[in-house]
């Protein structure tokens, strides 16, 4: 019978952790081997139809026997509208990982206008698109709402519908609009830089990408 | 179990070490370089992560805008947003008086033409044949649109409707739509709908439009704050 081996307490420590780190290594690499290729996420291409970059303003005027509708249109000077929303929506879009999202570019050749309405629609027109999925935003409207009986508000419409590129279906198709409200000083809106203006259609866009984000994970693949 | 404790105390730990937060920076205009701390960190809109946690310096600078400068917090594990609003430094002023030719839209839903001059002060209206004038002070203006709509006539040059935008303005009790046209010299003394081309016309009603809009906005900006605008 051979003398006892002596190991300080460090060594037993140092042991245990190696064995528990190569048992972590072992069960880690084939479970990382199973998860499936950056490739197999299906691509969107997204791509943005702004109808109009004046802001919509009705201005209802109350009468003793009826109401009076006036909508004006107000340019929103200096602001890069359709930059704002791209920039927004590709941010929101881009926590969702279950797809890889991207912005059309030419090569693309997707008409935003046509693929917006769906009497306009055909599967040709996604032909070009180098990806699994097309995204269209078409933001309707930013309006605002002046009115001497009711809150002022201003709001922002907008459908987002996937379609798919192969067969130019549409998978799925959700409304968003989003309101807030607001000071409806019309003087304001159109004089200091238009400032009260610019950050109220901000709050919108962001207000709307927290809805979109939602409606985006709640949908099917 | 200790040992699992401190495993992961020990994956945990080099994180735990940094401070870091995001800053997500946007501007109204476009192609607004961005400075951090000094340093070019891109155009906006543009989110930077990761950011030392603490107060940053930002800078915001755009050719023909004022420089925007302040200091931003960076908060440990949070989404730091900025929202700016670029101010344009002074444009140079416009010539004045300017005339236009250009078509009065009547409530009855005639019209006329004739010669419209802005100056800093007032908008001058005088049909040709005069017998249509008005004068509208710019500090009564209460509201300046565009709008596209249908012309009056159903014939002609201007026959498609969604081609065509018009200036409307409002002052107390009245209001008034107009265009502004390209005369062509070989069709004057002819009506007023035959001396217009569809492409002349938007883009002179917009350079009207434009114009009074530019005058209008500097006298509300001098009636709201009238020390700043002296400045």
């Amino acid at each position: 019978m051979g003398a006892p081996t002596l190991r300080s307490p460090l060594f037993h420590f140092i042991a245990r952790h190696l064995a528990l780190l190569l048992v972590l290594t072992s069960v880690a690499i084939p479970l990382a081997a199973q998860a499936p290729p950056a490739s197999s996420t299906p691509q969107v291409v997204v791509v943005f139809n702004l109808r109009s970059n004046d802001l919509s303003l009705i201005d209802h005027k109350y009468r003793v026997f009826y109401n009076k509708f006036e909508r004006k249109n107000l340019p929103i000077e200096g602001y890069d509208l359709r930059g704002a929303v791209q920039d927004e929506v590709m941010n929101t879009l881009a926590t969702d990982k279950r797809y890889q999202w991207r912005v059309a570019t030419d090569g693309d050749k997707l008409d935003p206008v046509q693929l917006a309405n769906e009497k306009l629609r055909t599967a040709e027109m996604l032909s070009n698109a180098q990806a699994d999925r097309v995204l269209v935003v078409d933001v309707a409207e930013f309006g605002a709402m002046i009115s001497g009986l009711a809150q002022d508000r201003m709001w922002i419409a907008a459908n987002v519908t996937m379609l798919d590129r192969a067969s130019g279906r549409k998978l799925w198709k959700h409304g968003i609009s989003e309101k807030i409200p607001f000071s409806g000083d019309l003087q304001k809106l159109q004089s200091e830089n238009q400032k009260e203006l610019k950050e109220g259609v901000n709050s919108l866009i962001e207000k709307a990408c927290v809805k979109l984000k939602a409606k985006v994970a709640e949908s099917k693949i | 179990m200790l040992a699992h404790l401190l495993l992961i105390a020990l994956v945990v730990w080099p994180a735990a070490l940094t401070d870091d937060g995001t800053l997500r920076i946007k501007t109204d205009v476009a192609d607004v370089e961005v400075f951090l701390d000094g340093n070019s960190v891109g155009k906006a809109p543009l989110t930077l992560t990761p950011v030392a946690a603490g107060a940053h310096h930002l800078t915001l600078t755009k050719p023909g805008y004022v420089d925007h400068e302040e200091e931003v917090q960076v908060q440990d594990g949070a989404t730091a947003k900025k929202f700016v609003i670029m101010k344009a430094l002074p444009a140079e002023p416009p010539k004045l008086p300017a005339q236009f030719y250009a078509i009065h839209q009547h409530s009855a839903g005639t019209a006329c033409s004739g010669i419209l001059t802005v100056t800093a002060e007032a908008i001058d209206y005088r049909s040709h044949d005069g017998h249509d004038v008005f004068h509208i002070p710019i500090q009564q203006v209460q509201s300046l649109s565009r709008s596209m709509g249908a012309a009056w006539w159903t014939s002609g040059p201007l026959k498609t409707p969604s081609q065509y935008s018009a200036c409307r303005l409002e002052v107390p009790g009245k209001s008034y739509g107009f265009f502004a046209y390209e005369e062509d010299p070989k069709l004057a003394g002819t009506p007023a709908e035959n001396r217009v081309t569809k492409q002349d016309t938007s883009a002179k009603t917009k350079e009207m439009f434009e114009l009074i809009y530019r005058l209008w906005a500097e006298s509300l900006e001098q009636r709201q704050h009238p020390k700043q605008a002296a400045n």
